[in-house]
């Protein structure tokens, strides 16, 4: 076997792997071609330390907890996630009686409403209608245009940078947008009150869900509903669960 | 496959480091590196069930985290631009010819990720050359090239360097060519 075939064949060659023919002939190669047996020592030991330094890459230590907390909060799959023979048999079993209510709908749900919010908030710039890092300032903004509009935040947000806010209408309930920043992150924080949606995420217990590609987790604490975008999950378990607790209620 | 509470844990237990380590090989930073893995653990919370065996489970795993990956950073491109990757000088000159565990780390984050993911996988050690291929969705005659080409990158930065200064990412493609170009 030629020098140049042997390193070819050695180049993907791993020890755990069975010899095969080709493998087998480039090999004995090494015993009597120095340069392709010095090439092939170096690749090794490339190998190693490379395989070394990737197997010593530190996990955090709160990421196992943090996978297994989420895993208690995700909502029990509902009936079209689950196989499909058990959906096609819901689904035919319930068209008949969807199919009414489907014409008088009344068209609202959470899931539309996120959806429609966070669109029409970044489709517009710009895209802030009072820009301020004062929560109190915004407030005051905020209760001129409706008293009940005015916002808390949990403590898990108090870190990040407030830029400001703007209101949107949904369904002739006022919306607020808060825009804030962390670093290079991007957030926005969507607010409304009183709102009754059948699919509502449960009382402080957050809804991880991707909307259009952006992450969202969106909870409930008292009659408001809120609709985070912009944060890794990660970082939400990390400032908003402690002691295995969910820590979401609004500070003024 | 039946996912129930010990069925999960078990399979996190399993895999989520070798996740988060191939996770922490494609972000820029811990926090985007342990959301990649969460986020891929969500997703077979979710969708698990539907495997049909165990076997699977793993090739899955990579995958969607790969995908998920390759979604943010699309995503995030639509939003806020994305900085070349700066890595600092990664050693003192008179450890440059050793393959310090830091070093050689620094190394593979130099390369561009079209040869870092591949190169991750077979380091890890734990997938076949047909499981990289399929975790990765191209050929695997692209990705046992991938790993010769990356391979090639991180000599000549232990190597024939010795000590790279800061740099952009290492793309090794010519300019202007697409990454499903490079084989």
């Amino acid at each position: 076997m030629k020098s140049s075939q042997a390193k070819k064949v050695l180049e993907h060659y791993r020890a755990s792997e069975e010899l095969n023919l080709p493998v087998a002939e480039a090999i004995a190669s090494l015993n009597v071609d120095p340069a392709l047996a010095a090439w092939f020592a170096q690749t090794k030991t490339l190998d190693r330390s490379m395989s070394d330094a990737v197997a010593a890459i530190p996990v955090p230590s709160d990421l196992k907890e943090s996978i297994l907390a989420e895993r208690k909060v995700i909502r029990p799959i509902r009936w079209w996630n689950r196989p499909a023979i058990l959906s096609a048999a819901a689904a035919v079993a319930l068209f008949a009686i969807g199919a009414t209510f489907w014409v008088n709908r009344p068209g609202r749900t959470f899931a539309e409403y996120r959806q429609t919010v966070i669109e029409e908030s970044w489709g517009r710039a710009p895209h802030l209608d009072i820009e301020t890092s004062d929560l109190g300032q915004l407030n005051k903004w905020l209760a001129g245009i409706e008293p009940t509009a005015t916002v808390s935040l949990p403590s898990g947000l108090k870190d990040l940078t407030l830029h400001g806010a703007r209101t949107l209408d949904w369904q002739g309930h006022t919306v607020v947008l808060l825009c804030f920043s962390q670093g290079s992150k991007h957030l926005h924080l969507f607010v409304s009150n009183n709102q009754k949606f059948p699919d509502l995420p449960r009382q402080s217990s957050p809804d991880f869900e991707k909307c259009n590609g952006w992450k969202t987790v969106s909870w409930t604490q008292g009659s408001r509903s809120y609709v985070l975008t912009g944060m890794n999950y990660f970082t939400f378990l990390k400032k908003f669960r402690h002691s295995g607790q969910w820590d979401l209620a609004g500070q003024s | 496959m039946i996912v129930d509470d010990s069925t999960f844990e078990q399979i996190v237990n399993t895999h989520y480091q070798s996740l988060y380590r191939f996770a922490f090989s494609l972000a820029r930073g811990e926090a985007q590196a342990c959301d990649l893995t969460q986020e891929t653990f969500r997703k077979f919370a979710l969708k698990g069930h539907q495997l049909e065996a165990e076997s699977k489970v793993k090739t899955w795993l990579f995958t969607t985290l790969y995908r998920e990956f390759i979604d943010s950073r699309r995503r995030d491109s639509r939003w806020e631009p994305l900085d070349e990757v700066e890595v600092e000088s990664i050693a003192p000159s008179d450890q440059a010819d050793k393959f310090d565990g830091s070093l050689a780390r620094e190394a593979l984050l130099q390369i561009d990720p079209v040869f870092r993911a591949p190169l991750t996988l077979f380091y890890l050690q734990d997938h076949s050359y047909a499981e990289i291929a399929e975790i990765l969705d191209v050929p695997m005659g692209t990705v046992t090239s991938r790993i010769a080409r990356g391979r090639d990158l991180l000599r000549e930065l232990l190597l024939e360097h010795g000590r790279p200064k800061p740099v952009k990412t290492i793309s090794g493609r010519p300019p202007g060519v697409p990454v499903s170009d490079v084989k």
